[in-house]
């Protein structure tokens, strides 16, 4: 009697794991292999530079645990792996509702963080949730992807639905949010995002350029009327004046690199140390001394790796919505990472814009994960057993 | 109208999902088999902008191609700054914090050229856990987190655990030290140590440096005493009382002027000896980390700014020394220069002509810049470098940064480089740089510690008259032209104002954006001290009339600081008799020269044309 039950137990556990193994075989066929892959070693290198540049700062801050930073981005690296990994469940349906929901929740914590948040370097751009500053931009950017990527198909399959202009209406609003906190880098972001996806979208040229034309006139403004901003832009068309001390650090340690890194048994010394941000905004230029071009290469190749596999999988598919919120969310990812780079090669002035999945910062982190999470959702494979409501528009 | 509009947008919006989907079915009929049954496969579904969608592939594509063009860009821009070789020479040696250095022996001690101690060492007492002695290691972890802030208890009882000896603090106070005697826990030590103090504090801050426990010295004399392996007391140039008149008459005008940023330098020109050296914002080395990093920048050698105006008097005188230009030459300043597509204005324009001197003392970019045309590019740069504007300044601190400008030399650089454009160096390089002007014409690399007898190592870049003629021309500066500001009666200041714009977007100049700075020394007739200051963003007030022009910001700092220097250093005022006998004295000496010995001998009517009339004038009979 007991034999049996012991064996009938043992055969349920059995199919179980099986039921199991061929559940995770059946996601593995399912999900694109190349942005899990590239997203994972994209991770790898983020945990490596974490230990290499995160010490520098907190030694720095005269932090007792060198590793105190460290210890903080492996805990938020907890989260993001969960909210990626669950993400790849979903159907596209369901992807873009809970875009849609995160676009409204971080939209509100904005507007709170305005509200209540602390003032931290003349910016209100932060929450503070249990020893935690959260910044609910970063959350608010893949969620906008979503939102515009529905209202913009919601327009071009029903002529009488205005979703664009809703759409401009969002990113209007966002704008504003955005410029009271201020916060430059992320609303130039958020712009270039949206001319992606309103092209993609199939809006015409007009559109194209006439947006392109009011974020240069926003510029212009921001120029006029930011004193920051105007300095930014000076020093970075005019070297010799100020300081530019960080992009110099920056390009020092660089060219420290040489092709395989750094030999660190020599008698000179590692420059990161004197590179302030050397774990955020100027990780880049610690990836490139710490193992030199051939590093810094890959790590371009990974997000272009993100960005064109995206683009192709956008074009396979039949559905503006799909389209334009793959397309979006490449883009997003894509274009910050340029910035980073571009500010840490001194090809850009510089942003307080983190390099996804690298940079220290668990909003940061958690957003990117969140943004990869949504596109491997999108670009799953089709399955029979979905019905006519995944068909999106 | 609007009604109408409105009312099927909203039915749209809620009835949408009732709405049935249209769906074509393209296919011959036949059933298929799958896991679900048999059933007639969905192929498309016809949406109404079917065809957009696959005109869009295109746009998908052409942007895809962008991507790859601007990720292309990243990695060649990588290539190019990662393959040409390593930083030409880190600017700050910064020693790795696991990579301590041995220790032997008491670190140097530094003292300004009086004596007054800059760093000393001190003891402490500091705590460690010789863990085979510990009884417990959670009741030690427990017992010394409860008394030291920012122990973690959890983490110091698995260390005690782990290792046979933890060191925890290098210095715990008196009260702390009490306290954990108290508790009486086996196996906890208190050992001896030594730290660094800076009885002067923020006095003096960025020469001083900042030395940290296992890393070393990482700015100022501290970093030099481990880039020299000094040892001992360490006397450097560097003079307190100066410092001290230098940092307050600094931080006053910053104040006053809401400037972002001020610094100073004073050298003695006889021997390169910085006396004093001040960077605002300043910080306290006891306690660095409770400044932001930005503050412990030094920028007199670590920054580098395009000075302006202040390179016309190199200008000057190296056409003077190259007899391209003497006191007689005229220069035409009635019309923009144009070259090369660029167009050479004038702040002020003054009449048709200047005068060598007036070209100086109207600060004429014009006039400047057709000195440096009729002297060529290769000659401008000779100069140049032999002023140590071209190449990294080496001194004994770490702090250095190499200068910039243009890598093509053309007619275009060679003339707006005459007059402080288009090339940026550091307020250090350009303070030793004036020195050799006004000196006699000697070039001393600038040093930090006091020099016993006569520099040896000069190097002569003009001669004694040029130099003496300089003096003159920088004179009438002070007294006929930009800088009136700047007079110091009794010490016959001789300087130049220099006042950068900081160019905005459209290629003008920002009214308000400017780097204001004085260049002088005194005494004029025989300089003993050069003194540089610089004001970042002054805004102007009312009582400078609302200019925040060099002439109304800086050159009274420098007044100040040169009035109240003097007497630190045993200069007193003088009459008249005794400055025109100094400023005369290389003419005077000088057989072949055409000036006037005296009073007697003027002939010209013009004295803009006369210098010693005009000295004269001024000086009064």
């Amino acid at each position: 009697m007991s034999t049996i039950r012991v064996t009938r137990f043992q055969d349920q556990v059995q199919s179980h794991v099986r039921a199991l193994v061929r559940a995770i075989a059946r996601w593995w066929r399912s999900i694109d292999r190349v942005l899990f892959i590239a997203t994972g070693a994209l991770m790898l290198v983020g945990i490596t530079l974490c230990f290499a540049a995160s010490p520098v700062t907190a030694t720095r801050l005269g932090l007792d645990d060198p590793l105190y930073f460290v210890e903080r981005q492996m805990l938020f690296f907890v989260p993001s792996i969960a909210i990626l990994l669950g993400l790849t469940f979903l159907r596209p349906l369901q992807a873009k509702r809970l875009g849609v929901l995160v676009f409204m929740a971080a939209a509100l914590l904005m507007v709170a963080g305005l509200v209540f948040g602390p003032e931290i370097n003349g910016a209100k751009r932060w929450l503070l949730v249990g020893g935690f500053s959260l910044q609910p931009s970063e959350l608010m950017k893949p969620g906008f992807v979503m939102t515009a990527a529905w209202l913009l198909a919601e327009g071009a399959r029903d002529k009488s639905f205005p979703g664009g202009l809703i759409a401009l209406m969002l990113y209007g609003v966002m704008s504003v949010l955005l410029l009271m906190q201020p916060d430059y880098g992320q609303w130039g972001l958020l712009t270039v995002i949206w001319t992606v996806m309103f092209f993609i979208a199939g809006w015409s040229w007009l559109w194209v350029v006439g947006l392109g034309i009011a974020a240069v006139i926003a510029l212009i403004a921001g120029y006029q009327y930011a004193p920051h901003v105007a300095s930014r832009i000076d020093r970075f068309l005019n070297p010799g004046i100020g300081d530019n001390y960080q992009v110099d650090k920056a390009l020092e340690t660089l060219a420290n690199g040489g092709l395989f890194g750094k030999d660190f048994s020599g008698a000179t010394q590692s420059i990161k140390y004197s590179l302030p941000d050397a774990h955020t905004d100027y990780i880049f230029a610690v990836a490139g001394e710490e193992a030199g071009f051939m590093l810094g290469a890959l790590i371009v190749v990974l997000f272009a790796t993100l960005v064109v596999r995206s683009f192709m999988r956008a074009s396979g598919q039949s559905s503006i919505f799909m389209q334009t919120a793959i397309c979006g969310l490449g883009a997003l990812i894509g274009f910050q990472a340029i910035i980073n780079m571009g500010v840490s090669l001194n090809l850009l002035p510089s942003k307080g814009m983190t390099l996804p999945f690298i940079s220290y910062g668990g909003s940061s982190l958690i957003a990117s994960a969140l943004t990869i999470g949504l596109l491997l959702s999108l670009t799953r494979k089709r399955r029979q057993h979905w019905t006519g409501r995944d068909q999106l528009p | 109208m609007e009604e109408r509009k409105r009312k099927p947008m909203l039915s749209r919006l809620k009835k949408r999902t009732e709405k049935p989907v249209r769906v074509d079915i393209i296919h011959d009929g036949s059933p298929v088999v799958s896991g679900r049954g048999t059933h007639l496969p969905i192929v498309a579904v016809e949406s109404a902008s079917q065809r957009n969608v696959r005109l869009m592939h295109g746009r998908i594509i052409a942007m895809a191609f962008v991507f790859v063009i601007v990720f292309g860009v990243l990695i060649i821009r990588l290539a190019e700054i990662t393959l040409s070789g390593p930083a030409p020479e880190p600017a700050v040696r910064v020693i790795a914090f696991d990579a301590p250095k041995e220790n032997s022996g008491p670190r140097a001690e530094l003292a300004d050229r009086n004596g007054n101690r800059l760093a000393m060492n001190a003891p402490t007492i500091g705590l460690a856990v010789e863990t085979r002695n510990v009884w417990s290691a959670k009741e030690t972890a427990e017992g010394i987190a409860s008394v030291l802030k920012g122990v973690d208890a959890a983490r110091l009882q698995k260390k005690i655990e782990t290792r046979s000896y933890v060191f925890l603090r290098n210095e715990i106070s008196d009260f702390e030290r009490e306290k954990l005697v108290q508790l009486g826990l086996p196996g906890v030590q208190f050992v001896a140590g030594t730290k660094r103090v800076y009885p002067q504090g923020d006095l003096a801050a960025h020469l001083v440096g900042q030395y940290i426990a296992g890393k070393g010295g990482v700015m100022g004399l501290e970093g030099a005493i481990d880039r020299l392996e000094l040892s001992g007391m360490v006397v450097s140039s560097i003079d307190i009382s100066a410092q001290q008149i230098l940092e307050e008459e600094l931080a006053s005008a910053m104040a006053l002027y809401q400037a972002k940023a001020a610094w100073g330098v004073i050298m003695d020109v006889r021997n390169g000896e910085i006396i004093a050296l001040a960077s605002l914002p300043d910080f306290n080395p006891n306690a660095p980390g409770n400044s932001p990093a930005d503050h412990r920048r030094n920028r007199v050698m670590y920054d580098r700014y395009e000075l302006g105006s202040a390179f016309k008097p190199l200008t000057a005188a190296a056409a003077l020394e190259e007899g391209i230009a003497d006191f007689d030459s005229i220069y035409d300043v009635s019309k923009k220069l144009r070259i090369g597509g660029r167009t050479i204005s004038d702040f002020t324009p003054k009449g048709p002509a200047l005068s060598f001197m007036e070209v100086l003392q109207y600060s004429s970019n014009i006039g400047a810049a057709q000195m440096a045309l009729s002297m060529g590019a290769e000659r401008q740069q000779d100069y140049l470098r032999r002023l140590g504007l071209l190449d990294v300044l080496e001194t004994e601190l770490p702090e250095r940064r190499p200068s910039a400008y243009p890598e093509r030399w053309g007619r275009v650089e060679t003339a707006t480089i005459a007059y402080g454009h288009g090339i940026a160096v550091t307020p250090l390089q350009l303070t030793a740089a004036f020195a050799a002007v006004v000196n006699g014409g000697t070039y001393y690399r600038p040093t930090f510690l006091k020099q016993e007898g006569v520099r040896e190592d000069g190097q002569r870049v003009f001669s004694q008259q040029t130099s003496a003629s300089m003096r003159i021309a920088l004179r009438r500066v002070i007294t006929d032209g930009t800088s009136k500001g700047a007079e110091a009666p009794g010490y016959y200041p001789i300087g130049k104002t220099s006042t950068a714009d900081k160019p905005s977007k459209t290629g003008g100049y920002q009214e308000d954006v400017r780097l204001s700075s004085f260049i002088g020394a005194f005494p004029g007739y025989d300089p003993r001290f050069v003194i540089l200051v610089s004001l970042d963003e002054p805004k102007p007030t009312e009582a400078t009339a609302g200019w925040a022009t060099a002439g109304w910001v800086a050159a009274p700092v420098f007044k100040n600081v040169v009035s109240r220097l003097g007497p630190v250093f045993g200069l007193n005022p003088v009459g008249d008799d005794r400055a025109f006998a100094g400023f005369m004295r290389e003419f005077r000496q000088n057989p072949d020269r055409r000036l006037a010995l005296n009073e007697e001998s003027f002939t010209s009517p013009d004295p803009a044309l006369d210098p010693v009339g005009a000295l004269l004038m001024e000086l009064g009979p």
